[in-house]
């Protein structure tokens, strides 16, 4: 009566392509975030600003040949952020669990999205809308805590040739939004002008969430945002924290959020350009589409044949069909059949699952690491419990803390779960070698070890002071050991001394090693 | 409207056009003087019975005479009896009980706290009868058919004329007369065999046992449809909002209504996924849970011999054992099975190793919210559901739950009932300039609640205006 399933509105649209910034914005804005990054983000913010008000005006292709051409752009876009999307909820949600599982369960639901034609998956974003912005916001505020805003003025701006390298990358990246000028025609009551406003509403959103982003994440890393991290924003938010200690660690929390916008955007980019629900070709074209997508997305090589292809083929041939439709006044369109499919089964009978219940996990509570002999460290793991039930302390020699936990899987058949870890010893004799550093920087990339752990020097054994019954609440979190060490800064780490008392502070700072 | 005609056929060419394709008011030819005078009685079926009717035909006793049409129509739908004679100016109003009371049911699924306590019948007149009651317009238009080519049961489409979508009713019309079936013992057969989305399980026509529930809907541009022998009539078009409402909610002030809307939508989340969430962090994400919790669970839970999911699953499905069990059971009986049966099982269960304690609460806590949800067939759906997202949540955690989530929202995005959007207005309220968002989940004042919602007709949405 009312559901043609064909029409939306600008207001659905904005929501849908708002969040599509959003998302693709906090994955990749953050992670080329460094102190002379502004100029770059601006130009790849200001170059989508011109081409996106550059479509607003043009006549959207007509032809299929054109057609599929955008869409072979937006496919290898969604292929490409679809890999990001996986490896981010491996990383973050699913630790232990095989990349071919999430990607393959991701595509079902995409696939099951578009199924169910453009209103619906349309409908699918305005309602998620709402809950995405405010999980991001309120998780976004916890961290606030975190930020430092002075370092805001270290940013600086200069111009070269490799920031603007860069800028046309980032905006390769975020001219998938592009793919709003096929939907021109699907939208009801939409005159020029409005169309126009509405461009630059999405725009205004995304920009500014991207910005922020930016800033947000340089307010917390400084210049040691890129050093490592894939995900800096999700790495952020093990710093957020619910006041009253009610939620440990918030970063699951925030990639689920996260994984909605994610979602909306492959869906997006993976959608046919064409209003209604697909008819049965359709569906197996697109099914074909999908499994093909999955294929690539699953090869390890993905993000570099990916990225090379959506730099130097896939955006240019976007920018000259975008210049063809403007030179173009009209004319036979001519009818070219639509690229070929390719495909590929998903087979989700794949086997591997992380999981592990609560009695079977080893609830690390602290770690205290010394310099050892001829392995480079002596670590101690202390375990939580109640009463008699703790279990005792485990220590090994070893070359990591990789090492060390699988030195201790092997003792014990059980996985140590370090998503309680409250604190980290390490001896002053540590704290002056020239191993520490290394420990620093597996600390930084490895996603198990929340940025909010706090850190402690240890005038005797960190081991027996990482032992002790009674442990601190509260110290200097291990992110900023690991800031001071990328930014060449300082900082200060509370002692503990021989008899277990806590008492005054080491100045700790990584030049001087 | 003018004064009464003196021909009786003028007067039923009145009655004919004033109350056309109303099935509940009925025409009756008497005779008086002998036969020799011709009549025309004019009545609500259900609100004035035969032998009243007899009676007061034969003795003409206690009847006030009427001058107008207007005055007429009145008397009639207030459910009495209206006389005409040929030759007569005036129509006669024969007093009679009028409409069915308190006395016919009380509704015993949809308790409030406030409002009527009146419930439908298992008469299909009766319940026509109790609808007119509250809405006294001729515009108010009962169309009767007989479904069933052995059980002959008789429905009605109960629906304000100059609200509702013609296409709605032919729609309706339709999909009732493309099945031949031998009989139809309750409404709940008609409406599987009338949905569109039959594969679904959420319900697209709203039960109601109210008839203020009933009559409302009507006022909102949307059709009933009673069957005979059902209790329960059926609303169409129905969106996911209009199953969280209930009548109080617009009885009550509306911050109180608000606020229990939002609880209600909370419930219906976590009837869904909350055993799921459980099952989730403490397989996935012990990060979420303060380490002293995590280190209470991971104590609670050593020596039971199932994985966590195993335990939620045994727990989830005694309690639908119960449920089953108390609703069969007579009333007192049943309520104590209930009760008793869940304490019972849980703290034995518990004390047995068998499941920890964090389960039986979690369980339970998925019952309560189950059971705020206003309609039984829509909690029941989100019960079923529940299963899914429990597999989904041990076998991928949060992950899980997010694609469990998609799922319901994807289907419920492509769900329509009878071309609205199910998810009106949460989607697509640009389609009543976004007024259907003020009763949603907050519901405002009932000032600002001035036009009616997206299923009436376009032209004939304001409901409320002040007084100049």
């Amino acid at each position: 009566m009312f559901s043609g399933n064909e029409q939306i509105s600008v207001r659905q649209l904005g929501r849908n392509y708002t969040i599509l910034l959003i998302s693709l914005g906090a994955l990749l804005v953050p992670a080329s975030t460094d102190r002379g990054s502004l100029p770059s983000v601006a130009a790849a913010l200001l170059l989508l600003l011109g081409y996106l008000l550059w479509t607003a005006g043009t006549p959207r292709p007509g032809s299929a040949f054109l057609k599929a051409l955008c869409y072979g752009h937006y496919w290898l876009l969604g292929t490409l952020a679809a890999r990001m999307t996986g490896l981010l909820i491996q990383e973050f949600l699913l630790t232990g669990t095989e990349l071919p599982v999430i990607l393959c369960w991701f595509y079902v639901f995409v696939f099951y999205n578009l199924y169910k034609g453009l209103e619906c998956r349309i409908r699918v974003s305005e309602i998620l809308f709402p809950f995405f912005l405010v999980l991001l916001a309120l998780l976004t505020v916890l961290m606030l805590g975190e930020t430092e805003l002075s370092r805001c003025y270290e940013l600086t701006w200069s111009v070269d040739a490799g920031r603007i390298r860069s800028g046309y990358e980032l905006f390769c990246w975020l001219a998938a939004v592009q793919s709003l000028w096929h939907l021109r025609g699907s939208v009801a009551e939409a005159p020029p002008a409005k169309w126009r406003r509405a461009v630059v509403r999405i725009w205004a959103a995304g920009a500014a969430a991207s910005l922020l982003w930016g800033v947000f994440t340089y307010s917390i890393y400084g210049n040691a945002g890129r050093t490592g991290l894939v995900f800096p924003l999700a790495s952020a938010m093990t710093l957020a924290h619910f006041p009253g200690n009610v939620i440990g660690r918030l970063d699951a929390l925030f990639v689920f959020a996260w994984v909605v916008g994610l979602f909306l955007l492959c869906s997006t980019l993976f959608a046919p350009l064409r209003t209604g629900e697909p008819d049965r070709r359709g569906k197996y074209l697109l099914f074909a589409l999908l499994a093909a997508s999955l294929g690539l997305a699953l090869r390890d090589d993905c993000l570099d044949v990916g990225l090379a292809l959506l730099y130097r083929v896939s955006t240019p041939v976007q920018i000259a069909v975008l210049l063809w439709q403007t030179a173009r006044t009209g004319g036979k369109k001519k009818t070219v059949p639509a690229a070929a499919a390719v495909a590929i089964l998903a087979g989700l009978a794949c086997a591997g699952c992380g999981r592990q219940e609560l009695e079977q996990a080893s609830i690390a509570e602290s770690i205290g690491v010394d310099a050892g002999e001829e392995e480079t460290y002596l670590v101690t793991f202390c375990f939580g419990g109640t009463g008699e039930e703790r279990e005792e302390p485990f220590a090994a020699g070893a070359d990591s803390l990789e090492e060390a936990r699988e030195i201790y899987r092997e003792y014990h058949q059980k996985n140590m779960d370090f998503n309680h870890l409250k604190n980290f010893y390490f001896s002053e004799e540590l704290l002056r070698s020239e191993e520490f550093p290394k420990l620093l920087e597996e600390i930084q990339v490895d996603g198990s070890y929340s940025r909010g752990i706090s850190a402690y020097a240890s005038e005797g054994s960190a081991g027996e002071a990482a032992s002790a019954e009674d442990q601190p609440d509260e110290g200097t979190p291990v992110h900023r050991l690991l800031n001071a060490f990328y930014n060449g800064g300082e900082c200060r780490i509370p002692v503990v001394t021989e008899d277990g008392r806590y008492k005054g502070e080491l100045l700790w700072q990584y030049w001087h090693q | 409207m003018g004064d009464i005609a003196s021909a009786l056929s003028e007067n039923r060419r009145w009655a004919a056009e004033r109350f056309a394709r109303c099935g509940d008011i009925l025409q009756r030819q008497v005779f008086l003087d002998d036969g020799r005078r011709e009549g025309l009685l004019v009545y609500v079926e259900a609100a004035v019975s035969n032998l009243m009717l007899e009676e007061h035909v034969i003795g003409l006793s206690d009847v006030q005479p009427l001058s107008s049409y207007k005055e007429a129509q009145e008397a009639l739908l207030a459910g009495n009896g209206i006389l005409f004679l040929e030759g007569d100016e005036r129509a006669y109003k024969i007093s009679s009980k009028g409409y069915p009371g308190i006395g016919v049911s009380k509704a015993e699924s949809e308790k409030v706290m406030r409002g009527s306590r009146e419930g439908f019948t298992e008469s299909e007149k009766i319940n026509v009868a109790l609808i007119r009651k509250r809405l006294r317009d001729p515009r108010m238009k009962v169309e009767e058919q007989t479904v069933g080519s052995r059980s002959h049961t008789m429905t009605a489409l109960i629906y304000m004329e100059d609200l509702i979508y013609p296409r709605l009713l032919d729609t309706i019309r339709e999909r009732m007369d493309s099945y031949e079936i031998d009989g139809i013992m309750d409404s709940g057969m008609l409406e599987q065999l009338t949905e569109k989305h039959w594969l679904s399980p959420f319900p697209q026509f709203q039960s109601t046992e109210r008839p203020d529930r009933a009559a409302a809907a009507v006022l909102e541009g949307r059709i009933v449809l009673a069957v005979d022998h059902s209790p329960t009539v059926l609303i169409f078009p129905s969106d996911y909002n209009s199953f969280f409402q209930t009548c109080d909610d617009w009885y009550n002030r509306f911050e109180i209504a608000s606020f229990a809307r939002f609880l209600r939508f909370f419930a219906a989340i976590l009837a869904m996924s909350f055993p799921a969430i459980y099952v989730a962090v403490t397989t996935w994400h012990t990060s979420l849970l303060p380490t002293n919790l995590v280190l209470s669970m991971a104590e609670a839970r050593r020596g039971v011999p199932f994985p966590s999911v195993g335990e939620v699953l045994l727990m989830e499905i005694s309690f639908e054992l119960i449920r089953e069990a108390g609703i069969r059971l007579p009333g007192p009986i049943g309520n104590t099975i209930g009760i008793v049966g869940g304490l019972i099982i849980g703290q034995s269960a518990v004390a047995a190793n068998v499941v920890s304690p964090i389960v039986v609460i979690v369980v339970a806590f998925t019952a309560l919210c189950s059971f705020a949800i206003p309609n039984e067939e829509f909690a029941s759906a989100f019960r079923l559901l529940k299963y899914g997202c429990i597999f989904m949540g041990a076998w991928l955690g949060l992950y899980g739950v997010l694609l469990s989530y998609l799922w319901v929202l994807i289907h419920l995005s492509h769900l329509n009932s009878f071309g609205i959007p199910y998810l009106m207005p949460y989607v697509a309220s640009d389609l009543n300039g976004y007024e259907d968002e003020k009763d949603s989940l907050l519901r405002f004042p009932m000032r600002m609640l001035t036009r009616r919602p997206v299923f009436a007709r376009r032209d004939a949405r304001i409901k409320l205006r002040r007084k100049d």
